[in-house]
């Protein structure tokens, strides 16, 4: 299966499973996202969820051959609001914490999913990019979700440049809160552990709060505002671009 | 008297004076703290008001034997809305500066209390925790004050694990501005002294605007939200068992 899961030790692990694409991820995968979140929300045997990927890489985000393919506004409106807002929104409204668990760099929509989670824990050697800008597309969400985690002018060096951010930069800026320098599960189980002192509802209800203080307007504009993007000259071209390089 | 004050070279210090109860803060203390904080507002004999504990702790929060008696809803909203919020209030519209200069453990409130302040600093050995959350009470107020403080994912690490973070990990994130390595009462002499060359109706203006930043019906609505908190079966439970704790 291209999204797999498992649950144990408190932990529902959310696991990417396309390494040969980097964790790029298509429709069908966004698809069995949200169901894997659903899944994980519904469960009494975990307080937490992490999302993570097999292989050397979190993700390399959308798969842009799925948008690239897209030549209608008609057809990246259905990818985009479609496909890929029922998972951001099922992260936002997951009851448990969702920590992100980056066993590998993440880049473009990754690194979106990675602002978008409560928390995040990251192997040394992961980075973070939000590269859109190099390929004409728009990091949308990740503009809206990026300032209240690292402040505008932080996130204005990620989006504008589009430069890898390593994960002990990541950890200063706030953007992760730790570094598993040792076992990525073991991170993640301690913090399980950790927030299972707190009772379901308080965390349900602090998250709630958290979210609130954030332009959820802006969130949701952001997935219509990419899929009119991705009709442009320039974003057919940087998608071209971004799929010949590939070869 | 459990909470003092005095005033020397710029600053107007108020001192939380229970240290054999953690200066835990009881209802006559948060009107006396609201007191102080308006003769602070108005004396024309410093440019800074700060707030300080006696002994290991800067403050253990709201007075537990205090919660533990708001048996009603009526109770509880006199407490959280008639006794804390004006305190809040009076940090937040406090003409002049509010610097937090934490002398030991800053817990639950007592940490609000410093995300609430314009400034802090610190001893090296003070600790920070929100633990409202293991005793099945929300950290409500944290969860607004600190968001323009920490950021997302700092701040729902703390609330929903509610672990202690040291003053170096505070300093790191922006929740101090620095460790007092020469001591509380110097580090703040300076402050004072530097802020006072910038003229008093200018240092008003600059904290109002940075004020609307933060989401001002998040915060209201925070006080509300933990006097109904605190009437649930959940609730009641936690205080009763950490007042057996605490024996």
């Amino acid at each position: 299966m291209l999204v797999e899961s498992r649950e144990e030790n408190k932990v529902f692990w959310v696991v990417l499973n396309r390494p040969e694409k980097a964790n790029a991820i298509d429709s069908q995968m966004w698809r069995l996202m949200a169901e894997r979140f659903d899944a994980a929300s519904a469960s009494s045997a975990s307080r937490i969820v992490a999302l993570t990927g097999k292989g050397k890489n979190f993700s390399a985000g959308a798969d842009i051959s799925d948008l690239a393919r897209a030549s209608t506004h008609s057809a990246a409106f259905e990818i985009l609001l479609g496909s890929i807002r029922p998972v951001f929104d099922r992260i936002l409204r997951c009851p448990k914490p969702v920590v992100a668990a980056l066993n590998g760099p993440a880049v473009g929509g990754g690194a979106e999913l990675v602002l978008a989670c409560d928390m995040a824990i990251a192997k040394p050697d992961a980075y973070i990019s939000l590269a859109q800008g190099r390929y004409g597309l728009g990091p949308a969400m990740g503009l809206t979700f990026g300032v209240p985690v690292l402040g505008r002018k932080r996130l204005a060096d990620m989006a504008l440049t589009g430069r890898r951010v390593s994960a002990q930069e990541a950890e200063r800026w706030g953007l992760i809160n730790s570094i598993a320098e040792g076992s990525l599960e073991a991170e993640v189980e301690k913090l399980a552990s950790q927030i299972s002192e707190t009772p379901p509802t308080l965390i349900r209800a602090m998250k709630e709060v958290l979210l609130r203080q954030m332009s959820l307007a802006g969130y949701e504009s952001a997935f219509s505002y990419f899929a009119m993007f991705s009709q442009s000259q320039e974003a057919k071209a940087g998608a071209e671009k971004f799929l010949s390089k590939r070869g | 008297m459990q909470v003092e004050s005095k005033e020397a070279n710029n600053a107007y210090w108020i001192t939380l004076n229970r240290p054999e109860k953690a200066n835990a803060i009881n209802a006559q203390m948060w009107r006396d703290i609201g007191s102080k904080l308006d003769e602070g507002s108005k004396s024309p004999n410093s440019r800074v008001v700060a707030l300080t504990g006696t002994g290991k702790f800067f403050s253990a929060g709201e007075d537990i034997m205090d919660l533990g008696g708001a048996t009603t809803f009526s109770a509880a909203f006199d407490l959280f809305i008639g006794t804390l919020r004006p305190v809040f209030d009076k940090v937040l519209r406090c003409p002049k500066p509010v610097i937090a200069a934490v002398n030991g453990q800053a817990v639950g409130a007592g940490t609000e209390i410093v995300f609430a302040c314009d400034l802090a600093v610190a001893t090296p050995d003070s600790t920070f925790s929100l633990a409202q959350g293991k005793r099945g009470i929300g950290p409500a107020l944290a969860l607004t004050l600190g968001m323009p403080v920490l950021g997302r994912k700092r701040l729902s690490e703390a609330a929903m694990t509610g672990r202690r973070f040291s003053a170096q990990e505070a300093e790191e994130w922006g929740v101090i501005n620095s460790i007092a390595e020469e001591g509380l009462e110097i580090t703040v002499e300076r402050l004072a002294e530097e802020i006072s060359q910038t003229p008093p109706v200018l240092i008003r203006t600059m904290k109002e605007v940075m004020l609307t930043q933060m989401s001002m019906l998040e915060y209201e609505s925070a006080f509300h939200h933990i006097a109904m908190y605190s009437q649930s079966q959940e609730t009641r439970q936690g205080i009763s068992k950490f007042i057996s704790k605490s024996g």
